[in-house]
């Protein structure tokens, strides 16, 4: 008699996880930080070539909120010769920028995120970003100019 | 030996309730590989819903537009319930700046 109540108990269990396990596949599991930053690396460079660097600002806002939507971490630091009207970069903050003319040593310390080391100069100009695309499990960091 | 049989019933119960729990588990996983999607081919779907090869849902972000196209349709939410999203991407606009977020469902 004991058994069966276990035998029931084991099954309700099992069919309990599998409707757990069926529903809660949402799109953020299948969704990777890889991918969310592929998808601004292709974006960014998309609206520079076809819309012009003006939008780019506006574009990040966009992303942060999306990402912030799907629980996921995103943030940037940017170097560039544009104006973007992106905040500016004091040393602490994220999601900035460092404006520049003439030339600009880029480094670990100015990046936070990305291990790059070389010195930009203008012309031609520049917009680099450096990002980190993070949720609870794993994390995507990557640097690109365009 | 009654309790020798309700004991190789609840291990054979349990192996097969296993087995099928794994089964669910992985066979949903693997066949939403996103990897097969490219954005690029993907842009052209627009909120006019002239493509009928997809179940998608597209946000303007500017104006919070919801739109769901079902393989060439215009639809209401009630008609995805029962799909699930296997792709999804923030473009910045097709011919201006006007970002959205694509959604694909199967």
């Amino acid at each position: 008699m004991k058994s069966q109540y276990i035998l029931l108990a084991t099954i309700a269990i099992i069919i309990i996880l599998s409707f757990i396990t069926y529903y809660n596949l949402s799109p953020i599991k299948n969704i990777n930080p890889n991918l969310i930053g592929k998808n601004f690396e292709d974006q960014i460079t998309y609206i520079y070539q076809n819309f012009g660097y003006n939008y780019i600002s506006n574009y990040t806002i966009y992303f942060q909120n999306y990402t912030k939507y799907i629980n996921y971490n995103f943030s940037f630091i940017c170097i560039s010769s544009y104006n973007l009207s992106i905040q500016k970069c004091t040393g602490n903050n994220i999601n900035c920028c460092y404006y520049f003319n003439g030339y600009f040593v880029v480094n670990k310390s100015i990046l936070k995120y990305c291990n790059e080391n070389f010195i930009l100069y203008n012309p031609p100009n520049w917009i680099c970003f450096c990002y980190n695309v993070s949720n609870s499990d794993s994390y995507y960091i990557n640097f690109f100019c365009i | 030996m009654r309790s020798w049989i309700i004991l190789i019933e609840l291990a054979f119960s349990i192996i097969l309730l296993t087995f099928f729990f794994l089964y669910t588990y992985y066979s949903k996983s693997n066949n939403y590989n996103i990897y097969t999607f490219d954005p690029n081919n993907l842009i052209y779907l627009n909120t006019s819903c002239n493509n009928n090869l997809y179940i998608y849902e597209i946000i303007n972000l500017t104006n919070s537009n919801i739109t769901i196209c079902y393989f060439g349709k215009q639809v209401n939410s009630t008609y995805i319930q029962n799909y699930e999203p296997i792709f999804e991407y923030l473009y910045a606009g097709q011919n201006y700046f006007d970002p959205y977020i694509l959604i694909i469902f199967k």
